[in-house]
This record gives C-alpha cells, structure tokens and sequence, in this order.
C-alpha cells in the first residue's frame, strides 16, 4: 500500500497533526484553527468560486464557511472525515448565498477569465491561451446558469474530483441521487455548449 | 442492449449516447466504447455534436484546477474574523469563569505572575504547595475558609527563600514553594473552571521569527500542570496554554524549537514525590496517577 515506511509515516503524522489541531480549534484556539484551515483554503476558494461564479462572493463565502467550521469545530466527532465535513459547511455555505443573492445580475466574463484556470498543456501560444481561456470563462457561465443542485454535484465531480460516494456525503444524500443530478447537468451544459458552435469550434476537438 | 453489427464491433443506439457521455466524462469508458461512440457520432448528427460537445466540457473541465490561490486580501479577513470571533467566546467565558469564583472550592497558585521569580524552582515545588493546601484543607478547615483566608489576608509568611507558611483556620501546611502573595492568582470553582492559567499574552513577547514548536500534553494531576509543568514551561521559555477537562488537565504548549528536546526530558526526570520531610506526604495515588503522554 505504501511505497516505503516514511510515506506511510507521513500519513499518519498528518492525521495526527489535524487531530491534534482539531483538539486545539475546538478549544478556541484561533491559531490552531487557521493552520489547521491554511491546508483546506485553496480547494474551498476553487469550490465557492465555481458555485458563485465571481471573486467577490466566493470570497465572502469562504470567509463565512471559515467562520461556520470555527463556531461548530467543537462539535466534531471524529467518526467522520474532518475533510468531509469542511467542503459539506462549504457547499451549504455557497448554497445559502446563492439562494439569498438570486437577483444578482450575472458578472462579466472578465472577472470569470483569470480566476483559477490552469491552462492545458496544449497551450502554447498567447492565442491559444487566450482562446481557451475564454471558453473556460463561457463554460463556468453555463454552470452559473445551473440549478443549485446540478450545479453542486458537477462542480464535485467534474472540477474536483471527488467520487460519487464522497458527493453523497458532502451533499448529504445518496449516490442514486448524486448521479442523477450530474447526468443531468452535464447534459444541460453539452446542449449549451452545442447550441453556440461560434464560442466553442475554434478549440478544435 | 448493444448489437452486433456483423464487423466485430458494437453498434450503439441514440439512446444510449447519454450513459456513454457521462462515463466518457467519468473516465470509465472502454477503447472498445469510444470506437463505437465515435463511430455513432458519425452517422447520427444530433449524437455527433452531443459527443463533440462531451469532448469539449471534458478538455475544458481538465484545465478547470481544483484548488485555486485565495488573494492576500482575502486570506487576511477570514483568518481575522476567526479570531475576533475566538476574542469574543474567550471573554464569554471569562465573564462566566469570575461569576462563579464566589463558589471557591480549590486554590490555585497562579503560574504566570512571578512564581520563578527568586529561584529557580525546583521541581516539585508548585504542586507541593498546592497538595499542602488542599491537606490543610482537609485537616480542618472547609474548603471555601481556605480560600477566602488566602485571598483576603494573603497570610504567606516567608522564613526564607525556600519556605512558607500557609495559616488557616488553626491548620497549617508548610510548603516548599516560594510563594509571593501576589501568586495566588484567584480561587476557582474546581468544576467548573475552565482555565486555571493563560499565559496567552507572553505568546506577543517572544521574538518574532523564533521558530516555535507545539506540543500538547495531557496530565492527570491538574495541580501538576498549573504547577510543576507549567513552571517547566517557563524556565523553557515556552508558553501553555492549560484547560481542565475531564478531571485532568490538557495543556498546548509553544516553545522554541531549540529548547523541546531539553524541555521533554526534563518532563521524564520529573519527581513529584515532594523533596522536603516536611511536607505531608503526597499520597501515591497522586503521583502515580501523574500521567505525562505527549499526545498526538
């Protein structure tokens, strides 16, 4: 299972270490508790970013996620995944600002261009990158556009990486669900990106 | 159901297009599938743009990373409003801790104000004054008298560098700590008390930069670690951060990396069988129940 002893090792000091840091966040320690989310930051940004769809709310949402997680830390029992359990106030979290901001006009796209893409290794020239780079910013549109449901479960599965079991927790219902709510929204997302050939033929697939 | 269509291959149907796109997204689709979806797609054109479409999200998706730099700016406001929100539970708790000081059972000498400041103390010596205590106590006195009489009074009465005289109520303990009167800290309610020191305001004093290690302990003897530890700590120049729970205490400790492995071994040499005759003797069961773990 592990390469060599000091993998395994490794493993076992960082599940340790976020214990221990749980202990000390669940006691107040603020310290403790902003080290301890230092290693969870960047991939709750990615998640907010892609549900909200722009820097500003996704960062108000990571600030009131961080501040959900300290307020009910204390009440954390270690049966399940300290991770699980950060991106499910995460998504809440994103969930309840979209659902309080729904007459928010939609932002443009130059705020979606440049926030969190890697680009492929395909691109090489400045005018591939700026082309894919516009074509993300009309895809993360279209999943702006979304259900909230749908939304959730793409954004976990097909930007994030987590299984249909760990989506299931994090979203708190089964996997039937879970693969229901993706199939679907990437088929709402294939239709869009279909239905506007002009934004989309130029990547070249 | 997949049909053969008589060239070794699968021939696929419109309706199963959906299923194959999502394990196409999923990543769980056979060479063998792809062919026939690609071929599909050939001659079907609603398909074909469907599956172009599925090959652009996927390509697309692939460069969409999965965790992304939070700005500064934003770093910064979360991790303060975490803290702010820690500042305003601890004053809750402090207001509550001092409403219940009233209900003194238990004295608890104060660490962080001084205790070191004659001698280096020996180890041994803060729980001894404690364990005194709580004898007298139990010789004679209620609890409650014990306590009001030290805060009141301060009745320390010093001989010498090494000894001091605790009076009450007609018993007395002599301890071996150097105990200024302005070390007995307060009286808290053994219950409920929920920090018996904070040395969180030293944590500002050490040099910026000083590279800090963090340890925590667990200990049985709540006397101990407001006591004998916590003075380790200190001649370490470390600061804990010490909670009761459980009738034990847990203490977070911050110390400079230098001073760690120094610091534990002086916690595994530590004798808390008490040094001086004098002192009533510590029972076994306090000692042995001293029970030292680094935790994880």
């Amino acid at each position: 299972m592990y390469n060599d002893v000091s993998t395994a090792e490794t493993e076992v000091m960082q599940y340790m270490e976020e214990s221990r840091l749980i202990r000390r966040a669940s006691d107040g320690d603020a310290g403790a508790f902003n080290t301890l989310m230092g290693m969870h930051e960047r991939r709750m940004y990615a998640v907010a970013l892609r549900m909200c769809s722009n820097p500003e709310d996704a960062q108000d949402c990571l600030q009131e996620a961080m501040l959900r997680i300290f307020r009910a830390i204390s009440g954390f029992k270690a049966q399940s995944s300290f991770s699980t359990w950060v991106y499910r106030i995460t998504m809440n979290t994103c969930l309840d600002e979209l659902r309080r901001r729904k007459n928010r006009p939609n932002t443009s796209l130059d705020d979606l261009v440049d926030a969190g893409w890697s680009p492929s290794d395909g691109e090489d020239t400045p005018e591939r990158h700026a082309m894919h780079a516009e074509m993300r910013g009309y895809l993360q549109r279209f999943i702006s556009e979304l259900p909230e449901d749908m939304r959730s479960a793409v954004v976990l599965r097909d930007v994030e990486g987590y299984s249909y079991e760990e989506i299931a927790e994090i979203l708190d219902t089964n996997v039937g669900t879970v693969k229901s709510r993706i199939s679907r929204g990437r088929e709402k997302l294939r239709e869009k990106i279909s239905g506007h050939p002009e934004l989309f033929d130029r990547y070249g697939v | 159901m997949e049909k053969h269509d008589g060239k070794g291959g699968l021939r696929m149907r419109c309706e199963e297009t959906n299923a194959m796109l999502d394990q196409l997204l999923d990543g769980t689709l056979t060479g063998e599938q792809l062919r026939s979806l690609e071929a599909h797609g050939q001659t079907c054109a609603a398909c074909g743009e469907q599956i172009r479409a599925a090959l652009q999200m996927k390509a697309l998706f692939s460069e969409m990373a999965p965790e992304v730099d939070v700005p500064l700016a934003a770093q910064a406001a979360w991790r303060g409003a975490v803290k702010e929100e820690a500042r305003k539970k601890k004053m809750k708790r402090y207001y509550s801790w001092a409403g219940v000081a009233a209900a003194a059972v238990v004295l608890v000498v104060g660490v962080s104000l001084g205790l070191n400041g004659r001698n280096a103390p020996k180890p041994g010596r803060g729980a001894a004054s404690m364990m005194a205590v709580e004898k007298a106590a139990e010789l004679s006195a209620p609890a409650e008298n014990v306590a009001d009489e030290v805060e009141a009074s301060g009745t320390a009465v010093y001989e010498d560098a090494g000894t001091a005289w605790l009076e009450t109520d007609g018993a007395s303990a002599v301890t071996e700590a150097a105990v200024p009167q302005e070390a007995v800290a307060g009286v808290v309610a053994a219950e409920d008390a929920e920090y018996c020191a904070d040395m969180d305001h030293e944590a500002e004093e050490n040099a910026p930069g000083t590279p800090m290690h963090e340890l925590s302990m667990r200990v049985k003897s709540v006397d101990a670690a407001c006591g004998t530890i916590a003075d380790l700590v200190d001649e370490y120049e470390g600061t804990a951060d010490i909670q009761t729970q459980d009738g034990g205490a847990n203490l977070y400790i911050s110390m400079p990396a230098e001073n760690v492995s120094e610091f534990i071994s002086a916690i595994a040499h530590l004798d808390l069988s008490g040094e001086t005759p004098d002192v009533p003797d510590l029972s076994g069961e306090t000692t042995s129940a001293l029970l030292l773990a680094l935790t994880e």
